[in-house]
């Protein structure tokens, strides 16, 4: 791991830490090639290092992040969505037929 | 306590590294027209929580041409698990984990889920 990416995420965490958040996880995805050439910071990049934070923040820190993140040039692409697990999970029930022929003719009131 | 979130940031770095997954798809046909997709990934179709990050999965409703997410006719999908999947590409596609503008190569080779043959199963009948 390089040291640079190491004081970067150090430089995150630190940052978000601050702000009140409580991180829970830290996850590396790799580093591998990006899908697509993503340009940031007047530089074009073809790979970097993916990594995944788990953390609790009050919704106010969201904006200021994504600022921090923004400005900081070893960051390519910052994200911060809703932590999946919270979600809750609805029963699908799947595809519902569809009475077709009350569609055919509009019910509305016309006047006369 | 407030909300909890997921961040991903990407840093400059070297290397590749490719993440697999293992996705199996069935298809039932109940009707001739439609189709309803049941897709395994280990757990039932409606436990697909955050799946932005299964790009496996993704890729198999998108276009290998163009990239382009198939529609609702295609895919056979419901409505709400039509939408969840439109989100998670697009999320995918954004936060740098799918490509947009082709499917990945290394997806190619996966099941087909999508009917990406509609147009030409439909005017097979007028063809003699």
């Amino acid at each position: 791991m390089k040291p640079e990416t190491a004081a970067a995420l150090k430089r995150t965490i630190e940052a978000l830490m601050d702000r009140g958040a409580i991180v829970r996880n830290l996850e590396n995805l790799g580093e591998r090639a990006l899908p697509y050439r993503i340009s940031a910071h007047n530089q074009q990049y073809n790979s970097g290092g993916y990594f995944l934070v788990d953390f609790y923040s009050p919704t106010t820190t969201v904006e200021s992040m994504l600022n921090h993140l923004s400005r900081d040039t070893d960051v390519i692409r910052g994200n911060i969505v809703k932590h999946p697990l919270t979600q809750e999970l609805k029963e699908c029930e799947g595809i519902v037929p569809v009475p077709l022929e009350e569609k055919l003719y509009s019910t509305k009131k016309r006047r006369k | 306590m407030g909300t909890t979130a997921a961040m991903v940031t990407v840093c400059g770095g070297l290397g590749r590294k490719k993440v697999t997954h293992l996705v199996t798809a069935a298809i039932s046909p109940t009707h001739p027209r439609t189709h309803t997709v049941l897709w395994r990934r280990g757990f039932s179709q409606y436990k697909q929580i955050s799946n932005y990050k299964k790009v496996q999965l993704l890729a198999q409703f998108v276009s290998p041409f163009t990239g382009g997410i198939y529609g609702r006719y295609i895919t056979g999908l419901c409505v709400k698990k039509q939408k969840e999947i439109t989100k998670a590409i697009k999320r995918a596609q954004i936060m740098g984990f799918m490509p947009v503008t082709h499917k990945d190569p290394a997806y190619l080779k996966d099941p087909k889920v999508c009917n990406s043959r509609y147009r030409e199963q439909l005017l097979s009948c007028y063809h003699r």
